[in-house]
């Protein structure tokens, strides 16, 4: 599969810096089974859950290669989980994610969207822990459920590598039923620029229904800089508003009103249960996820 | 050292000063590329596009500007004026240094000669013939003293006092007054110191004073004489030597010629104009002698030759030496000469093969068959002859094709036409009497059918009339008054006045006035101009690459 230009080709000394990241949940939200989350078992659990068709990607090991034996077909054993941490990986695919950068032209915020996403996929699969995808692209919404493997993986990559910036969030009713299939306890991953009130919406809906949401919020350098000077002509993506002024005389006004709404939005998202980690076109990727699952929060239990 | 404009109107082009500025704010107000930015909604909604004004390629704009104010300058005629320059006393061609009297010491003396050369410089030289033919060359009329006068009064600034030093009677003038525009010294010298002068080099109007002293001047048209301009006539111009004189004191000594049986001209028309010739000679205009192989001893004053025959040599070398000859020229050969202009030295020179051999039979039998009396009289010729020396003093015809032939026709000028081989070898040639070559060719009358023309062959005068006496072709022929008519073709055109009293044409001060006193900037202004457009061309070539 060939993921160059897509944003999906982790660079080797991102996935380095990958190694020490591990998935937990962010808040003090709802606990159930994500305390046993922190024994760290790997591979299958003891209970047995159910077959499953032998898929290219799986581990031969996970074979019951006594079935095979009886059947004469490959069967994989799966088991129920220890901790069985759901990992809901959701992509803002609004048409303002194009937008790219004056540093960077051609890296848009879907680019950096994807990448967050193959970084949080890869993580999800070191750890053994179960991953989903979830994008309103402009057909169908683009559903794929939670599951394990490298198949799995991959599946989402492709997934991934055909998003285009140009749908928009549906309706409230449409979401709270994608909300439902995303089991309780999960944590979910919005990765968006956070322009539309409705995934903020979807945001806090999620979290105030027990899931562990984190809002990794995709900003350029443009909007914490401004860099413009001169004669300005900037679109909205979202509605088409166009506007005409001199970059050096608003620069001051939007640095202030900017970092202002950044800064009540993250006050709102926190006390809805969701946090909230700005990631900018120009720092890396890491940067962000390490704000959100580097450090461990309160030691070590 | 001051500076002035001639036009200061001229500055008005400041105004387009405006149009380089306009082009280079125009470019500026491009809006740019449009850029997505999500976060539109945090930019202040108030602030409007700054409209500054922002000039691009300030350089060229400026060498732009440089270059119209510039232009505006060139066309308000800058000039720098100087310091007014010492007086001039002019003296006026014919008198000599010592006659012109004291001159301050101050003043400069100089000649009224083209380039105004100083007396100092010694004055022969710069009157010799050479120097009037480049100056006649350069001016395409020779330089005459009014016109010498006028263009000294215009070049010399108003603030250099001018004195002319004149004889009592001048010549050298043209029709028009002097009209100066600007104070000026009229010295008149005494008319006894003049007489000094006769050994003197001819000055511009004595060749033309030569050319028509030998020519017969007679009265001519009755029908015309009374007009009389009054303006030249308030002026003072009179005769200068012998005074006015009757117009009709002697008769015009005319020779008739017929030419072959073939051109010659049908008896009606023989008739009429025998019957015209007898009222002429009744009103003591006219005189016809018959004329021989060669010009009789007493030559006529003109001779009437009807036919399109060349002239015999004889005759042809009187007429190359002043003489004046009419061509009655048959309709249809003029006509054809007028409509093939290419083919008519060929079909005449075939006309003059057919009749060469037997042209003096012809000749002497028309002279002998015509019955005409010989009036032929020594002593008339003599008074006619001994009237040719003076000008006449009738008023010139008011013709509008008529040109005065000794000027203002370079073709026309002896000088010129002795000195052109070509024009030479056309009026030699035998034929060129009678071939229509319209080399130099002057329509002096143009009735409903046909027309009079004359040209200049030698020193004299070959007029043709497109008609033979027809009244078909010549309806002039029927009026009363044709035989005054026919008198005046066969005459001298009347020789213009241009000698008058030197009092009576103390120039006046009105007319254009004079040239400022400086020095105009153009030429400077104008390479200036050009390397400025050459600069702005290569700064607007270099910054826009293709």
């Amino acid at each position: 599969m060939d993921l160059t230009g897509t944003g999906l080709d982790l660079p080797a000394d991102l996935r380095a810096r990958l190694r020490d990241l591990r998935f937990r949940t962010l808040l003090d939200a709802p606990v159930g089974p994500l305390g046993r989350q922190e024994s760290r078992s790997r591979g299958s659990g003891l209970e047995f859950a159910q077959y499953r068709g032998y898929v290219a990607g799986d581990a031969p090991r996970q074979i019951d290669w006594r079935l095979y034996a009886r059947s004469d077909r490959l069967f994989v054993r799966e088991s129920e989980r220890d901790s069985p941490l759901s990992v809901y990986v959701v992509v803002d695919a609004s048409a303002s994610m194009a937008q790219d950068d004056l540093a960077r032209p051609g890296w848009t915020r879907l680019h950096a969207a994807r990448r967050l996403a193959a970084c949080a996929l890869e993580i999800a699969l070191r750890e053994g822990e179960r991953f989903g995808l979830l994008a309103f692209t402009a057909g169908a919404p683009l559903w794929l459920g939670a599951n394990g493997g490298r198949g799995h993986r991959d599946r989402c990559l492709a997934a991934l590598a055909s998003l285009g910036a140009e749908a928009s969030w549906p309706n409230a009713a449409t979401l709270d039923g994608f909300a439902a299939r995303i089991e309780r306890g999960a944590l979910v991953l919005l990765l968006s620029d956070g322009f539309e009130p409705a995934a903020l919406d979807f945001a806090q809906r999620l979290a105030g229904a027990g899931r562990s949401v984190a809002l990794l919020r995709v900003l350029t350098s443009e909007e914490r800089e401004f860099p413009f000077s001169g004669a300005l002509k900037l679109v909205d993506p979202e509605t088409n508003e166009q506007r005409e002024c001199d970059g050096a005389a608003v620069r001051a006004g939007f640095l202030q009103r900017f970092s202002a709404a950044r800064a009540d939005l993250q006050q709102r998202l926190a006390s809805a249960g969701v946090a909230c980690v700005e990631h900018w076109l120009d720092l890396p990727e890491d940067e962000a996820l390490r704000a959100l699952f580097g450090a461990p929060r309160g030691g070590a239990r | 050292m001051n500076f002035s404009l001639l036009l200061p109107a001229g500055l008005f082009a400041l105004g387009a000063l405006l149009l380089p500025l306009l082009m280079h704010l125009q470019r500026r107000r491009e809006t740019p590329p449009p850029r997505l930015f999500a976060a539109l909604a945090f930019i202040d909604p108030q602030a409007r596009p700054k409209r500054r004004v922002r000039l691009k390629d300030l350089p060229l704009l400026l060498l732009r500007l440089l270059l119209l104010a510039v232009l505006a300058l060139l066309l308000a005629q800058p000039l720098l004026s100087g310091t007014p320059s010492v007086p001039w006393v002019l003296l006026w061609p014919g008198l000599s240094p010592a006659e012109a009297g004291a001159v301050d010491a101050k003043a400069e003396l100089r000649w009224l000669a083209p380039g105004f050369p100083r007396v100092d410089a010694g004055w022969p030289e710069m009157f010799s013939e050479e120097t009037h033919a480049v100056a006649a060359n350069q001016a395409g009329t020779p330089a005459s003293p009014a016109s010498l006068l006028r263009q000294l009064a215009f070049e010399r600034p108003r603030e250099q006092p001018l004195e002319i030093r004149v004889p009592t009677m001048i010549s050298g003038l043209d029709g028009a007054q002097l009209e100066l525009g600007r104070p000026l010294h009229w010295t008149l010298l005494a008319a006894d110191a003049r007489a000094a002068n006769a050994g003197r080099p001819a000055d511009a109007s004595a060749p033309r004073e030569a050319a028509t002293s030998d020519a017969t001047v007679l009265a001519i048209d009755a029908s015309r004489r009374t007009a009389r301009p009054s303006a030249v006539a308030d002026s003072g111009l009179r005769e200068s030597d012998s005074g006015a004189r009757p117009a009709s004191a002697a008769p015009l000594q005319v020779a008739l010629r017929i030419g072959s049986e073939a051109s010659a001209p049908s008896a009606p028309a023989l008739a009429a104009l025998d019957r015209h010739a007898q009222a002429l000679g009744a009103a003591a205009l006219l005189r016809l002698i018959e004329a021989a192989e060669a010009p009789p001893t007493p030559p006529p004053d003109a001779l009437l030759q009807l036919g399109d025959e060349p002239l015999p040599a004889a005759w042809q070398a009187w007429l190359e030496r002043g003489g004046r000859v009419l061509q009655l020229v048959p309709a249809e050969t003029a006509h054809a000469d007028h409509e093939h202009p290419h083919s008519d030295s060929h079909s005449d020179h075939d006309h003059d093969h057919d009749h060469d051999h037997d042209h003096d039979h012809d000749h002497d039998h028309d002279h002998d068959g015509d019955g005409r009396p010989d009036h032929s009289d020594d002593a008339h010729s003599d008074a006619g002859l001994a009237q040719s020396d003076s000008t006449q003093s009738e008023s010139p015809r008011s013709d509008p094709t008529r040109s005065d032939p000794t000027r203002s026709d370079p073709t026309r000028s002896d000088s010129t036409q002795s000195n052109s081989p070509l024009a030479s070898a056309a009026l030699a040639r035998p034929s060129g009497a009678g071939a229509a070559s319209d080399l130099g060719a002057v329509v002096l009358w143009r009735g409903a059918r046909a027309s009079l023309s004359t040209q200049r062959s030698g020193r004299g005068e070959l007029r043709r009339l497109s008609c033979d006496l027809q009244p078909s072709c010549l309806p002039e022929l029927l009026d009363p008054d044709f035989p005054q008519r026919l008198a005046g073709w066969l005459a001298a055109l009347p020789a213009a006045p241009d000698r008058a009293a030197a009092a009576a044409l103390r120039p006046a001060q009105s007319g254009p006035a004079p040239q400022p006193l400086g020095r105009p900037l153009g030429d400077g202004l104008i390479v200036l101009l050009v390397l400025l457009f050459a600069a702005e061309r290569w700064l607007a070539a270099s910054r826009r690459p293709a």
